[in-house]
Formats: C-alpha cells, sequence, structure tokens
C-alpha cells in the first residue's frame, strides 16, 4: 500500500536538534510502506555515515541501506563526484575549479542544489528525502541559486570568454572590448594581478571559462527553485526542540527562507520528554521538573503560533545506540 | 603559557558560543585583553548586554579592508568590492572571505602582542572550510603576496602556545564520534593543541543528585559513552539548569578556568 507521498521532503532547522536522525527515520518509515526512497544529505560533516554505518569512502555514491530489513538508497554529498557527474569535459579540468571542488572547498551548497535537481529529474524515485546544513546554512542552501544567477550575469561573462580565449567573432570584438574597457573589468584584473600574479589570472580566467561553457548545468538550480515555487509535490520539515534558543532558531530562518511557503511546512518537535514516559518521581525532581515545564511553555507556543501547517511530537530516547534512535523514532510517523 | 588565539568548535548546538563566552570573560577576569569574535556578523544578544569586549567585523568589510592594504588604496579597495563580479564571486565562495577574515584577527594579534581572541567558529563542517582554505587558496595562487600572507596566518596558527582548539561535544555518540573527527582533522593541519571536552554533562550537576529516573537513564547513557570513547579522563563541563546566561556562566566558571591553566 502506498501513503500519500510527496516527490521531496526537505529537513531543515539547528544543530543538535537530531535532523539527520529524524530524516533517517522518515526515510526508513516511507519505504517501509512500499515506496521509493532516496535519503540525500548535504551535512559538510557527513553526520549521516554514523548512523547508516557507510563507508567512508562513499561518499558522492548511491547506495543500498538496509535498516532493520527496511531497504532505501542513501546519497552522502560530495560536490566532486556531482561535477564528475555532470560530465563536463575533463580536457577542460582546471586547478582552481578541481581545488575548489574538494570536500571542504566551499561549493557544498551549491553542487548539493544541482544534485537533487538531477535526482528529482531523473524520476527514480517516489520520494527524495533531504537533510540540510544547521541553522542559516541552510539558508545558504536556498540562496545558493540566486548566487549562481548572480554569478552567471551575463555581461561579465561575456567579457570573461573574451579575456580568456581570444576568440570573439572578428566584428563583435571592438565592440567586447570597449565593454571591457568600460566596465572596468581589464583594470580589474590588473589590480588583482598585482596581488595574485599573472599565472593565477590566467587559470582564473580559465575556470570562469569552463564554468560558463558548462553553466546549463549550474542553472539547474533555477529549475529547484522553480520546482520549490510553483510545485505542491513537496513538504519542509523544520524540526526544533524544546530549548529556547532552538525556538528562535526555528522562527528566525522560518522568518528568513522567503522560499518556504506555510502551506508546506511541518514543524517536529523532537526530544520531548513528557510523552509517556516518565514516572512519577521525575516530577518531583526540581532539574526535571524544570525541563517539564519549559517543555509545556514551547509546545503551547507553538500550538498557538500561526507560523505551520502542524506540528508533530517526537520524543527524547534513552539510548546510546543512533541505530537503535533511527527505530523507535520511525515508529512515531504513523 | 596562554594561547593567544582560542578556537572554540564543534557541531551544531553544543553550546559553542556559551563555552567561547566565558572564556572570553574568564581571561579577562585574570586580566587579559581577551575579545570575543564570531564569523557570524550578528553578535548573539548575551554578549553584546552584559558588554564582552568583541572584535566583530564581516567578512565583506574584512576583505575590503585587506584588498586597500595591498593596492595601498582604501578608495580602489572599496571599488574592488563594489565590482557585482566579485561581489558575485566571494557569496560562491564562503571560505574565501572566511579566511581573510581569520587573516585579519590574526594580523589584530601580530599587531597588539597584548591581545587575545576567543573565537566562537563555525560549526564543524564550515570550520574545516575555513581552515582548508588556507592550503587551498595556497594552491590556487601558488605565489605572491597572497601566498606569503597565508604562509603567515599558517605560522602564527602553528607555532607552539599561539592557537588552542577547544572542540565542544555533547554526551551523545554521534556528537562524541564528530568531535573526535574535528580533532583528528586540526591536528593533521598542525594544530596540535586541540582538546575535546564534553557539555551538557550531568555528571557534578543537579540532576545526578535529584535521582530522579529519567536523569539516571540519561547518566548511564552519559557514562557508556565516556567509557567507550575516553581511556583517560575528560573535561566535564556541566550542564545547568536555568535559561539565565548570568547563572549559566557563573556556574561553569570553574571548570572553564580549568581549560585555561592547562593545555
Amino acid at each position: 500500500m502506498k501513503g500519500k507521498n510527496y516527490k521531496l521532503e526537505i529537513f531543515c532547522g539547528t544543530g543538535g536538534v537530531g535532523k539527520t536522525t529524524l530524516a533517517t527515520s522518515r526515510a526508513k518509515h516511507l519505504s517501509a510502506q512500499g515506496l521509493k526512497v532516496l535519503l540525500i544529505t548535504i551535512d559538510p560533516s557527513l553526520r549521516l555515515k554514523q548512523v547508516l554505518n557507510l563507508a567512508d569512502n562513499s561518499a558522492g555514491q548511491v547506495r543500498k541501506v538496509n535498516l532493520a530489513t527496511v531497504e532505501f538508497d542513501a546519497l552522502l554529498m560530495s560536490s566532486q563526484k556531482t561535477f564528475d557527474r555532470l560530465g563536463i569535459d575533463k580536457e577542460k579540468n582546471n586547478k582552481i575549479l578541481e581545488i575548489l571542488m574538494r570536500p571542504n572547498g566551499g561549493m557544498n551548497e551549491i553542487m548539493a542544489i544541482i544534485e537533487v535537481q538531477s535526482q528529482l529529474e531523473s524520476n527514480e524515485y517516489d520520494s527524495i528525502i533531504l537533510d540540510t546544513p544547521p541553522g542559516k546554512h541552510f539558508l545558504d542552501f536556498l540562496n545558493a541559486s540566486k548566487k549562481i544567477d548572480r554569478f552567471f550575469d551575463k555581461s561579465y561573462i561575456e567579457i570573461f570568454k573574451f579575456l580568456g580565449k581570444n576568440s570573439a567573432p572578428k566584428s563583435g570584438g571592438k565592440k567586447l572590448f570597449g565593454k571591457i574597457v568600460s566596465s572596468g573589468i581589464k583594470k580589474l584584473l590588473t589590480y588583482l594581478e598585482k596581488v595574485t600574479g599573472k599565472d593565477f589570472v590566467e587559470t582564473f580566467i580559465d575556470a570562469i571559462y569552463v564554468l560558463h561553457q558548462n553553466k546549463h548545468y549550474f542553472l539547474k538550480a533555477l529549475t529547484f527553485q522553480r520546482f520549490l515555487k510553483e510545485s505542491n509535490n513537496y513538504q519542509w520539515f523544520l524540526v526544533s526542540s524544546t530549548e529556547q534558543s532552538k525556538v528562535k532558531e526555528i522562527i528566525e530562518i522560518t522568518k528568513n527562507a522567503t522560499h518556504l511557503s506555510k502551506e508546506h511546512s511541518v514543524l517536529l518537535v523532537n526530544k520531548c520528554l513528557d510523552m509517556g514516559t516518565l514516572e512519577e518521581d521525575d516530577f518531583e525532581a526540581t532539574p526535571v521538573k524544570y525541563f517539564i515545564e519549559r517543555e509545556k511553555r514551547i509546545i503551547n507556543f507553538f500550538d498557538q503560533s500561526k507560523l505551520f501547517r502542524k506540528f508533530l511530537k517526537f520524543p527524547d530516547i534513552y539510548e546510546a545506540d543512533p541505530k537503535k534512535h533511527v527505530e523507535s523514532l520511525t515508529n512515531h510517523w504513523d | 603559557m596562554t594561547p593567544r588565539l582560542i578556537i572554540v568548535s564543534g557541531k551544531g548546538g553544543v553550546g559553542k558560543t556559551t563555552i567561547a563566552h566565558a572564556l572570553t570573560k574568564s581571561l579577562r577576569a585574570e586580566g587579559y585583553k581577551a575579545f570575543y569574535t564570531s564569523f557570524d556578523q550578528s553578535c548573539p544578544p548575551e554578549i553584546l548586554t552584559d558588554g564582552t569586549p568583541r572584535f566583530i567585523t564581516s567578512p565583506e568589510e574584512s576583505s575590503e579592508i585587506y584588498i586597500g592594504l595591498k593596492l595601498n588604496s582604501p578608495l580602489l579597495a572599496k571599488w574592488v568590492m563594489k565590482a557585482p563580479f566579485f561581489k558575485a564571486l566571494f557569496q560562491v565562495l564562503p571560505p574565501l572571505g572566511h579566511m581573510i577574515l581569520l587573516g585579519h584577527y590574526i594580523k589584530e594579534l601580530e599587531d597588539n602582542p597584548d591581545h587575545y581572541i576567543v573565537i566562537d567558529s563555525p560549526a564543524s563542517g564550515h570550520a574545516m572550510s575555513m581552515i582548508s582554505s588556507l592550503n587551498n587558496f595556497k594552491e590556487i595562487f601558488k605565489l605572491g603576496v597572497l601566498v606569503d600572507d597565508i604562509n603567515r596566518m599558517n605560522s602564527f596558527l602553528k607555532k607552539e602556545g599561539n592557537t588552542r582548539v577547544i572542540i565542544s561535544s555533547i554526551p551523545t555518540e554521534m556528537s562524541v564520534e564528530e568531535g573526535l573527527d574535528l580533532k583528528k582533522f586540526f591536528i593533521k593541519k598542525g594544530i596540535e593543541n586541540t582538546e575535546l571536552i564534553i557539555n551538557n554533562s550531568l555528571n557534578n550537576s543537579e540532576v545526578k543528585d535529584s535521582k530522579a529516573p529519567l536523569a539516571m537513564k540519561k547518566l548511564e547513557i552519559e557514562k557508556e559513552i565516556l567509557e567507550r570513547y575516553f581511556e583517560k579522563e575528560v573535561r566535564l563541563i556541566p550542564q545547568v539548569f536555568s535559561h539565565d546566561t548570568k547563572e549559566i556562566l557563573k556556574k561553569i566558571s570553574p571548570s572553564i578556568k580549568g581549560i585555561l591553566s592547562e593545555g
């Protein structure tokens, strides 16, 4: 039996609230219902591998995961592998691009959007579960497409193309050169050369040129943006705990994520204490009472707030093993 | 010897800001000219309101100052940074801005031998990007003044006694594993003085004394994790049951002092 499924389910939230574990439990839950599921984590620290016991070298490859007989696919993001998959001509490989695509090279957010869009286009999965970087970095992820758009600003790219290859059509050459002078880009590069040396400037222009030639791949990010804007086929899960600071951060994210529509959002309050497992003595102990009261206050706040379509509570789990966490949380999705 | 630069890192939600805040205050109390810094432009309100000395600047501001120094003209730097292309470049490559910002902090320390800086660093992945960017950009630029500056940053960071990295973790398996990974990373990058500490420990906390069943269950997990991952004793910062920053800082202050006296 197949339940109601969304093409894409995005998990975001502040650090340390159990985002990755909840996303994994969601993947397991949907998969147990008979859906074909892919779980993607773009968290640069690749925490998912700890939960899923994935080997270190599996980043960038879709792997089969088996959790207590439930099977689904999982992918740890690797900028390099995504970049390779784009099929950019190897000959045009450029030192700068190679370095930037390394695990800590800084292109993670942008490459992640490209990967997610490619997976959506492949239509291979009923549901893609996406685990995102914590807190404000989630906003970086959302804004990545805007950054790409700006980076590929037409006039600058034309100029770089000309500077890089000197292959502008003869008739247009003069016009383009005029543009270079008036835009000040030539001057900019002269200054850059002063600081970095000529060699760098040449490799740099080459890198921009390669990116430009392959810009249709990068502009996939804009298609993703449109998908979020126009499709009803996705769901956001905002994960919070019952700590005051986490609640503040969740509100902050909600306010700033302008692509996030309220109709698609579900708040998950994780690590709730008061879910039937407490004993009488717990309610007597002062520090525990402190937690319970705080939790009540915060649940009450979420209940009254109109920031989300609905909210779900998930229990705090008293186990050391992350796999057992996933197992317990999976049952709460029903 | 008190390190000139203290980097507080760890995954999200492990109390980096609280520890960086407490360290700055603790150093001040001992008479050091210490400053709190962060890689976020926004300063946490609890630090703004209690008057902790801070040194906050944004990567954009920092880059403009840096380029101004290199070109011998702040005006020219303003113009360069305003160019849409460069603006976009810095946005596409956050580590570039972070690296320049780190360079800014280091220069501040070099120029003022009596200053101390505590960095509330970005969460693990982004902290690794920041440190990796030193070698990455060195490889990209190959030579020139930029590489000279990167070399200077590297030798400051690696010089004995200069830098100390505190990796905060909470007593959960995932957090500790990630903390240990991060520790390995910093040591591999040549910053030997790196220590993993456990924050929000229930040991020595009021919860332990309460003997509540919930507390006992949590304490049991903590014990199991500490035994599994640490052969030697690990530094514990107790969990404080309060949302009042002042009270939290007061209660963790003895364990914070310990961080500075050793290592």
